[in-house]
């Protein structure tokens, strides 16, 4: 029982850096990536061509992946979604379905369906192994830079003038221009950091578990489950979200069995947006 | 030349003709009045103006830059802002981080801290709520913070849109008390008001928009009240101009 709560609260960090990329995104733009979980395995596929590159230098890779998912980040925002932004939310709804199908196929056509890994030597190691509970290196891991990540996150949007003229365009995009913000680089910005998040939490999804290239849908359910949860917009709401979905996931599967774990996570999902509709941590405001 | 000079615009929404063939023009440091009834374009002019609202014909400048069709941030960068109609206040931030937000071109942390003091000391009750979010303010303090906020900017001239629209009268009389003491740092205003009789008292020089159209312009002090609420509503316009 121990280990499945232990277990399932490190899982969380794992959800909730999923869920972060997604979360700034919708809380800055309104806008609903349904290309994040490719974009994920994306991250992912392009950490394994770098650590090929390099040498199996993953670290090196990482830094890499995350550069090239910047420039992605800024392709998508300013070509594409930036276009139709103005026009509601459903045509840049239907923009992000349509990378999404694209990435999917795309990364099919490279890579095959074949089911890859990336070379990380924290996967098979374990940080504590008693007969109560046993720690997996990769779900510590992960858990720490969720934590470290949001946290640095929140002081980059709470504290700096960078920050600030984000939250500012995305509360009302007219006044921020009137304050001086170009208010069309401010969301393309928004999009770039989203990505760097984004190549992050790909690396360490192929380093915890093996992927393909149409797993994409399954990681964006889980990026929605998050953020639902947690309150879209809010960071510290996504790690809350985080945690308790993998909670839910593991307690499932302890007590209810492997099968319907996922089950489970997606009941809680359910009672959590029928009571409280805005997330657990969502801010109500007036607006 | 003068501050701003505004020739020929022309704006529309959709097949709407909002804006029609409006010249204006703004000295430095004086206070104009824009006054007219609802729906005559005021702010639709302000908007195209601050390159909100997107010009189709005309011209725009400010301080000798053409800036008919710059970008918002480009203008505000020169020096021209407005505290919009509605104060579009940043619901979700403090009453701090709103007015911050207006030295956001300011690379120095010390100097927006400076200009935050100014702020403070020109409206206190905005100190007293610093840590509050803006959405709980009262109509008259939102007013406030949105007039503080665009002066974060260190505006050379400032656009009050509506600046009284739903607010108590004695709560008008404060915030036009306080529009004094920004003219008096040397900020050039334009205020839109509804009322006739306020703006001919506290402007150098009114305009009257009808329709879209500047019907009438001058000194606001030899300006004659009656024949300004004529051409406010458009009585006797016909006439006039047979």
């Amino acid at each position: 029982m121990l280990q499945y709560l232990v277990q399932g609260i490190l899982l969380g960090g794992l959800y909730a850096i999923i869920g972060i990329g997604m979360s700034m995104v919708f809380g800055i733009m309104r806008l609903t990536n349904l290309a994040h979980g490719d974009l994920m395995i994306l991250s992912a596929y392009l950490a394994l061509t770098f650590c090929d590159l390099l040498g199996g230098n993953l670290l090196l890779a990482t830094l890499f992946t995350i550069i090239a998912m910047v420039i992605i980040g800024f392709l998508i925002q300013a070509f594409l979604v930036n276009h139709v932004l103005s026009k509601g939310a459903e045509p840049a709804l239907l923009v992000t379905f349509g990378i999404s199908v694209f990435l999917a196929n795309l990364l099919h056509n490279i890579f095959s369906a074949d089911y890859q890994s990336l070379p990380n030597s924290l996967t098979n190691t374990q940080v504590i192994s008693t007969d109560l509970v046993s720690i997996s290196a990769i779900y510590l891991f992960s858990f720490v830079v969720a934590i470290l990540m949001i946290v640095g996150l929140h002081f980059l949007m709470q504290r700096t003038n960078f920050g600030r003229s984000i939250r500012a365009t995305s509360d009302d995009d007219m006044a921020a221009g009137l304050t001086g913000v170009n208010t069309k680089r401010a969301y393309v910005y928004a999009m770039m950091l989203s990505m760097a998040v984004t190549a992050v939490s790909g690396v360490l999804i192929g380093s915890t578990y093996t992927f393909n290239a149409s797993m994409g849908s399954s990681y964006l359910i889980i990026a929605f489950g998050v953020v639902v949860i947690g309150g879209m917009g809010s960071l510290i709401g996504t790690l809350l979200g985080g945690i308790v979905l993998g909670v839910a996931q593991l307690l499932g599967s302890y007590f209810l069995g492997t099968g319907v774990q996922l089950l489970v996570a997606y009941l809680v999902l359910l009672v959590v947006l029928a009571t409280r509709p805005n997330g657990l941590l969502a801010r109500a405001t007036r607006k | 030349m003068s501050m701003l000079e505004i020739r020929g615009l022309n704006v529309n929404y959709g097949d709407f003709h909002a804006i029609q063939d409006v010249s204006m023009d703004v000295e430095a440091n004086s206070v104009v009045s824009l006054i007219g009834a609802n729906g005559a374009g005021k702010s639709t002019l302000i908007n195209a103006i601050c390159g909100v609202n997107k010009i189709r014909s005309g011209s725009v400048t400010f301080l000798g830059h053409d800036i008919t069709k710059q970008k918002t941030s480009k203008i505000v960068s020169l020096g021209l802002t407005s505290s919009p109609e509605g104060s579009h206040c940043f619901e979700k931030m403090t009453i701090q981080d709103n007015l911050l937000q207006g030295a956001y071109l300011c690379r120095s942390g010390k100097e927006r801290r400076k200009r935050l003091d100014e702020i403070y000391e020109l409206f206190p009750v905005l100190k007293e709520k610093s840590k509050q979010l803006a959405t709980y303010l009262s109509g008259g303090q939102r007013q406030m913070l949105a007039i503080g906020r665009a002066m974060m900017t260190q505006p050379k001239l400032l656009i009050c849109d509506e600046i009284s629209l739903g607010l108590a009268p004695v709560v008008i009389k404060d915030i036009y008390v306080q529009l004094e003491k920004v003219r008096e740092k040397g900020i050039t205003l334009v205020i839109v008001d509804q009322d006739v009789n306020r703006s001919l008292t506290n402007s150098d020089y009114t305009y009257v928009m009808l329709e879209g159209r500047i019907v009438m312009a001058g000194e606001s002090k030899k300006m004659n009240i009656d024949e300004v609420n004529d051409a406010y509503f458009g009585i006797n316009l016909e006439k006039k101009e047979a």
